[in-house]
């Protein structure tokens, strides 16, 4: 128990540097702890379905796993797993639209997105609160994949410039723009919510 | 995570940002680490242990090798066969009958006097022994109904002025020609008229001379 409240207080690149020369284990689950849910959000929030997204960060931490070694000391630890996780997501999507384009019985069903599941929430009654967070998903789901990244990473996930610049890879000048555009987009899709 | 809302874009979509900021967070299932470190210790690494940059490598090698073989298959069978191709340089003219006939009338009519037919041939012989070292004059497909003696054009007879402005007609060899429709042009090279001159000047002098002997005599 000592041994884990000294481990709950190292920092990110501390246990990812413990785990990476020890192969300590418990410094890997203490990493994964603190970051499955904040890759949930932003996963579930990019892709728009819960299976999937819990399939992607599942993959996100077996790759952590199993490439510790390719992390530097120089990045911040929370970017390099946020880089992993989106570059599977992105990979999820693209795979979707080459499903979607190749094929043949493509209806109308597979076409619409996929919303958050009610069980994620407590069993109350639908709420207007519910049904606007069902339209900015749907409205999320609806921009370009690039804004859609940086407006999840910044205003759901509350990430600075610099780190959307750095786990995009992208200048800090077209993180900004990008995200200016995004949410003019998000505005304009939800354009009944705000004009009232 | 402080966030600095100070911004006058982010003022511009407060609201908005306030609403993605409010959106309920989504959380991971409470078995998501049993689940994970299962995978790991069974060594249960699914499509996290493929190579995703072998996977795209594959299909970018595979997509322009596929739009290439497609390019080829489409040329091959959409050539145009060579014996169908008519090349416009290579094909032969149709032959105009009317200007055949025009054209090989005073070859067959031309009637020479004796006189012209002896000078003609001691030309011949001559041109024949100069040319020889370049080529058979005879050889050139020049047409005798278009062309000018340079013996009768110097000595004023058979003067064709027509001729002169026409110059010399292509001619497939000794045949009647097909074509009819280009002109050679060649500039006269200054040591070969030279020569000419010089050897018809002699043949006048020598008939000249020969003359007053006879005279003489």
């Amino acid at each position: 128990m000592p041994n884990d409240r000294i481990l709950n207080e190292l920092t990110d690149e501390e246990l990812i540097k413990r785990f990476q020369e020890t192969n300590d284990l418990e410094a890997y689950q203490i990493l994964v702890k603190r970051y499955k849910d904040p890759l949930m959000n932003f996963v579930y929030r990019f892709v728009g379905d819960r299976d999937v997204c819990s399939d992607i960060v599942q993959d996100t931490m077996i790759k952590f796993y199993l490439n510790k070694d390719s992390y530097r000391e120089f990045a911040k630890f929370s970017t390099w797993i946020y880089t992993i996780a989106g570059n599977l997501a992105k990979n999820e999507l693209k795979r979707r639209r080459r499903r979607s384009i190749l094929s043949i019985t493509n209806s109308d069903e597979d076409k619409q997105i996929q919303v958050e599941d009610k069980s994620f929430h407590l069993p109350d009654r639908i709420t207007d609160s519910k049904i606007k967070n069902d339209y900015i998903q749907k409205a999320l789901m609806k921009i370009k994949p690039v804004y859609r990244q940086m407006v999840i990473l910044r205003d759901i996930q509350g990430l600075s410039y610099e780190e959307i610049s750095e786990i995009t890879n992208v200048s800090l000048g077209t993180v900004k723009s990008r995200i200016n555009r995004g949410r003019n987009q998000l505005q304009k899709l939800l354009k009944n919510i705000y004009n009232e | 995570m402080e966030v600095n809302r100070y911004n006058d874009e982010e003022q511009k979509y407060s609201k908005l940002i306030e609403d993605l900021r409010q959106l309920p967070r989504i959380k991971a299932d409470d078995n998501f680490e049993y689940v994970l470190m299962t995978r790991i210790k069974n060594g249960n690494f699914g499509n996290a242990n493929q190579s995703e940059r072998m996977q795209f490598g594959l299909i970018r090698f595979l997509a322009p090798t596929a739009v290439v073989i497609t390019v080829i298959i489409l040329f091959v069978l959409f050539l145009p066969g060579e014996q169908n191709y008519e090349d416009p340089l290579r094909s032969e003219p149709q032959v105009i009958v009317s200007e055949l006939n025009h054209q090989s009338a005073p070859l067959t009519q031309k009637k020479e006097s004796p006189k012209e037919n002896e000078l003609q041939s001691q030309e011949d012989n001559y041109t024949d022994k100069i040319e020889g070292q370049e080529g058979n004059v005879h050889n050139y497909p020049i047409l005798p109904g278009r062309s000018v003696e340079l013996d009768d054009y110097i000595a004023g007879k058979n003067y064709k002025r027509s001729n002169l402005l026409q110059g010399s007609v292509v001619k497939a060899g000794d045949e009647i020609p097909e074509f009819d429709g280009f002109f050679v042009r060649r500039n006269p090279n200054p040591e070969m008229i030279r020569k000419y001159r010089k050897m018809i000047d002699s043949l006048k002098k020598a008939a000249d001379s020969s003359q007053l002997q006879k005279e003489l005599k």
